[in-house]
Parts: C-alpha cells; sequence; structure tokens
C-alpha cells in the first residue's frame, strides 16, 4: 500500500463522521510535507551550536517523524479548540521556556 | 513637550466615552465614529516626533539645572525617568497610522453595512485603538502592561459583541487563557522593577546592561526575560496561544476581526521592541526568538491547509505570517529588522483586507464552510478578483507588499549566515499561496451547491472600495517600499 493510500485510509478513519472532498486531503497532504521538511530544515540551524547535536537531533526526528506518521493530522487533533489542550500546551510551554532560558541562558 | 503626542491616545478614549454614552443615538454615533476614524490617522501624521513627560517631570539630565553637586550628576539619578514617558517615534508614526487606516476602513464599512450602529462596539474599536496605541507610544512597561491588559479585555467585548456560533464560549476561553498569559507578563516586569528600581525602559536598559554581566543577577534577568517573553507570546497569539487567538479572529465579526489581528501585531510589536532593548544583548535572546517564530510559521500554514472554514484558514494564516516579524529580531541587524517589521505591517493591511473582504461571503450567505460554498464568482466578480490578489499578496506574489517584505527577509537570512531560514520561509510561502488558491477555488470557482441559499443579493458597495483602498495600499507598498522602510530603519539605527 502506497504512503497516499495511508494517508488517505487514516484520515477517512479519524474523520469519517464528517465530509471529506479531495481539497481536504491535499490540505493534509500539504501540511505533512511542510511539517516535516520544515521541522528537519530548521534542526540544521543547530550547526551554529554544534554539528554533533545537529546529527544527533536530526536523527532522533527521523525516527519521531518516521514512527509518528501521517504527522499533520495528529497535529491538528492535537491543536483543537478545548480549553484543556490549550492550557496543558500554555504551561508546558511555560516551563520549557523558563527552564531553557534560564539555564541555557546561564 | 510635544502636546499632541498624548492626543493620539486621548482623543479615541474619549471618544469611546462619548459614543457609549449616545449608544441610542443612531445618527449621532454614525457622525461621531467617521469623524474620529478619519481624524486619527490626519493627527499621526501631523503630529512631529518626540517625547512627552507626563506632569512634565523629565529627567535632571534634560533639565538644564545649573551647579548640580557632583554626587548628583555621578548617580543614576541622574538619568532616571520620574515620569510616564511618550516616545513618538517613526516606528510608533508608521504603524499608528496603519492603524488608524485599519480601523477607519472597518468602521467605514461597518457603518455603511448596518442600519444600527452599536455604540458598545465603536466603544470598544476605539479603546482597542487608544490601547495599542499607548503600547507603541510608552517607554513605560507598567504603563504599558496597563494598556495591554484594557486592549485583552476589550478583544473578549469584540467577540461577545458578535453573532458567531459559540462566542461566548470562545471569549471565556480567551479569559481564562488571559489569566495565565496576563499574570506571568506582570511577574516578569515586577522582577524587572525590583532590580532596576524603574520601569522605564531607557532606565531599565541601561541597568541591565551592567546587572547581565555580574554572576549574582544573571540568572534573575534571564528570569526575568523567560516569563517577559511568554507573556509576549500570549500578547501576539505565538504558540502556544496560536490556538484561541485563530479561534478569537474566527468567532468575530469582519470588521472586529481586523481590528482584533491589527490588535495583535500592534501588541506583538510594542513588545518586541521593548525586549530588544532591554534583553537584546542576551546570548538566547535571537535563539528562541527564531524558534518560536519558525515553530509559529509552520503551525500557521500547516493548520490553515487542513481548515474547512475560510475564517479559521484566514486567522491561522494571520497568526503564521506573526513570526515572520519575531524572524527580523532573531536574523538581527537594522536591514533584518526592517524586514520584519515591514512585513508585520503588510500583514496588517492584507489580512484586513482578506478579513473584511472574504467576511461578504458570510454577508451574502450566512456560512463560512467552504464544502458548502462555490460558484461565487458569478455573484461579484470585482471583488472575487481583489480577494485573489489579496491573497497573492499575503502569499509574497509581486509586486505586492508581501513579496518585498518577504524578499528583503530572506536576503537578511542569506547575507547572515542563515540559508536554512531562506528555505523555511520560501517553503511557508508556497504552502500559504497553495492554502489560499485551495480556499479560493471553494468559494469562487467550484460549482455552486444546489443546496446553496442567499441571504442577501448584493455587497455594499462601502465594502467594495474599503477592500479596493486596502489593495491599492498594498501595491503602493509593494512598489515604493522605502515609504515605511526608511522610517523604519532610521528608528531601528536608534535602537542599535
Amino acid at each position: 500500500m502506497s504512503f497516499y493510500d495511508y494517508f488517505l485510509n487514516y484520515f477517512k478513519n479519524r474523520f469519517s463522521k464528517n465530509q471529506i472532498t479531495n481539497e481536504n486531503v491535499s490540505g493534509a497532504i500539504l501540511a505533512e510535507l511542510v511539517i516535516i521538511s520544515s521541522t528537519l530544515i530548521a534542526a540544521l540551524l543547530l550547526r551554529h551550536i554544534s554539528i554533533v547535536l545537529t546529527a544527533v537531533v536530526i536523527l532522533i526526528l527521523l525516527v519521531l517523524i518516521l514512527s509518528n506518521l501521517p504527522i499533520s493530522i495528529k497535529f491538528f487533533q492535537e491543536q483543537d479548540d478545548s480549553i484543556e489542550k490549550m492550557t496543558f500546551y500554555a504551561i508546558l510551554c511555560l516551563g520549557i521556556i523558563v527552564s531553557l532560558v534560564y539555564w541555557g541562558g546561564l | 513637550m510635544n502636546i499632541s503626542i498624548p492626543l493620539i491616545v486621548i482623543i479615541p478614549l474619549i471618544a469611546a466615552l462619548f459614543l457609549n454614552l449616545f449608544a441610542g443615538k443612531n445618527k449621532i454615533i454614525k457622525v461621531l465614529a467617521f469623524i474620529v476614524g478619519l481624524g486619527l490617522p490626519i493627527l499621526t501624521l501631523t503630529t512631529s516626533y518626540g517625547l512627552h513627560y507626563f506632569g512634565g517631570h523629565q529627567p535632571l539630565a534634560l533639565s538644564n539645572i545649573a551647579n548640580l553637586s557632583t554626587y548628583i550628576t555621578n548617580s543614576s539619578l541622574y538619568n532616571l525617568h520620574p515620569a510616564i514617558t511618550y516616545a513618538y517615534t517613526p516606528i510608533a508614526k508608521v504603524f499608528i497610522f496603519a492603524l488608524g487606516i485599519v480601523v477607519f476602513l472597518s468602521i467605514f464599512s461597518y457603518l455603511n453595512s448596518e442600519n444600527k450602529a452599536s455604540g458598545p462596539f465603536l466603544f470598544m474599536v476605539f479603546m482597542a485603538t487608544a490601547s495599542v496605541s499607548a503600547l507603541l507610544l510608552s517607554d513605560d512597561l507598567f504603563n504599558m502592561y496597563v494598556f495591554f491588559e484594557i486592549a485583552a479585555l476589550i478583544q473578549t467585548g469584540i467577540i461577545i459583541a458578535s453573532s458567531a456560533k459559540d462566542n461566548y464560549e470562545t471569549a471565556l476561553k480567551y479569559m481564562i487563557l488571559s489569566s495565565i498569559g496576563g499574570p506571568i507578563l506582570l511577574l516578569g516586569i515586577t522582577i524587572l522593577l525590583a532590580i532596576c528600581g524603574s520601569v522605564n525602559i531607557t532606565d531599565i536598559s541601561l541597568a541591565i546592561s551592567n546587572l547581565v554581566h555580574t554572576p549574582e543577577a544573571s540568572g534573575v534577568v534571564l528570569f526575568a526575560f523567560s516569563l517577559i517573553f511568554f507573556g509576549w507570546l500570549y500578547a501576539s497569539g505565538l504558540p502556544p496561544f496560536n490556538v484561541i487567538k485563530s479561534l478569537v479572529y474566527s468567532k468575530a465579526e469582519p470588521y472586529g476581526s481586523s481590528v482584533l489581528q491589527a490588535m495583535s501585531l500592534i501588541s506583538l510589536i510594542a513588545f518586541i521592541i521593548a525586549m530588544f532593548r532591554i534583553f537584546g544583548t542576551l546570548d538566547i535572546f535571537k535563539g528562541v526568538m527564531i524558534f518560536i517564530s519558525i515553530a509559529s510559521m509552520i503551525l500557521g500554514v500547516s493548520m490553515a491547509a487542513m481548515q474547512t472554514d475560510f475564517r479559521r484558514m484566514i486567522a491561522y494564516l494571520s497568526v503564521g505570517e506573526l513570526g515572520f516579524v519575531g524572524l527580523g529580531f532573531g536574523i538581527g541587524g537594522n536591514f533584518a529588522i526592517t524586514a520584519g517589521l515591514f512585513q508585520g505591517l503588510n500583514e496588517m493591511i492584507v489580512t484586513t483586507l482578506l478579513f473584511i473582504g472574504l467576511g461578504t461571503v458570510v454577508y451574502l450567505t450566512n456560512t463560512s464552510d467552504t464544502r458548502k460554498l462555490g460558484g461565487l464568482i458569478g455573484k461579484n466578480t470585482f471583488m472575487a478578483i481583489m480577494i485573489l490578489l489579496g491573497g497573492l499578496a499575503m502569499a509574497g506574489v509581486p509586486p505586492f507588499n508581501g513579496f518585498r517584505s518577504k524578499l528583503m527577509i530572506v536576503e537578511a537570512a542569506l547575507n547572515t549566515g542563515f540559508p536554512e531560514i531562506a528555505v523555511i520561509i520560501i517553503l511557508i510561502s508556497i504552502a500559504t499561496f497553495f492554502v489560499f488558491v485551495k480556499a479560493f477555488h471553494s468559494i469562487f470557482l467550484k460549482p455552486q451547491p444546489r443546496d446553496l441559499t442567499f441571504i442577501r443579493d448584493s455587497i455594499p458597495k462601502s465594502i467594495l472600495f474599503t477592500v479596493l483602498v486596502l489593495l491599492i495600499i498594498c501595491l503602493i507598498l509593494g512598489l515604493y517600499p522605502e515609504l515605511v522602510t526608511n522610517p523604519i530603519s532610521q528608528s531601528i539605527g536608534g535602537l542599535l
């Protein structure tokens, strides 16, 4: 089964209650490509800190991405309008920022 | 002292109060809102650059007092700013003028589309204008925070004033998240006050440049930076607040959405400039700015691609485009920061165009679901073409303004040794183009569904005029970018 078929079936299973058009699927595939390519390219920026770190982070990202395909739909489900998820990510982000800036900047 | 500087804040504040007072008198509030809305951009243009010290309490160093003792002139008190200071710089002029245009055109469309104007809604629009203008003018962090909180309450009010489904729930969610972001921002400001003894940004910048190199204080400075940075994310709607911000935009009326996105953008710019002045020398500043900007751009465009509601799609695109402003500051240098701010200005104009232009689809059909729409190009071809051109401007297609600013950021990234950022910008721009063309096809080009019903027959001419004016501004800024890049660059030169 090709990746497209896998993607389409996954999409239908997740959103079967709603009306799905080929535009929705093409949008999701675009999101998938943007997330994967941009994240990997952004990781290359770490070369300004350390080449070894860049290689390690890219390998970790590759494993994470390949084991979580299709990633855009999972992102979409996490980025929903529920106040629980929004609050959770706000607090998580606050923790990451404070830790990263405080210990990263010292 | 320049007395017309505080008038930029005071006039919309007074207008807001009068509009609320005359809420029942339709004709009076329409005339008053139109006159004040038109007058604000004119006032911004005619006001000359300078400083205004409230109460007249300028720093001792500027007072020209003869024979002061050396123990005073050598102390930090000599340069301390005792008063709340408003600084009217070229950046403030450009952005407050653009805000004035957006507010005037939004009000103009609203007044001509609705038979009965709402006094409370206009009150909120003018309060919003006053508060975000004060954000840009103020050189005082606590004053900025107060006006920022007023702006947050106004945003909630604008959502409540709309007739969209679940608007009350969205307003409540926004208030809950405000209760996280707002106090964290205030805590960061309080820590700065504790270690610097002042809330004036110029005073804090001076103190921080010394404190950051002392081992005892550097940790506190970094902690304050992380808290203010988080507050800035909340103020501007960058991740993790991108979902609530896009939800807020999509639940307001088109006129309200355009004002809301302008408010977020001005808040972003006011706080990023303040952070740059205070923490710009920290090594980690550029890194976190680039990281969050790229995350915002990726999340914004990818989530927009998956939307079936076009208002939500524009909202996500708008939030994602904010990342370009942060990228300018992350790359650093006069050219990159100017490019980032220029992109911010362009985004404010283009998003207003798209919110008001696509708002006509809801005006005609009472739906924003792209699956239920189609064939609307037959309803008003001229509007459809203008919306298409607006979308192209957002994606960065020449000769529009978005192309110029995005090209400037790409150039800045390449010149400073960040080719990865240039590639990501191009990828995001292509994706934005795709998203917009997909939405345009769904709304205007695909066959009209049989069950699509129209609640109105035509679009008000005032909205056509508004969108045309905004499109002309996009074209002018694309052809003559130096109209705004020169003043912005001049201000940034002063900051660097």
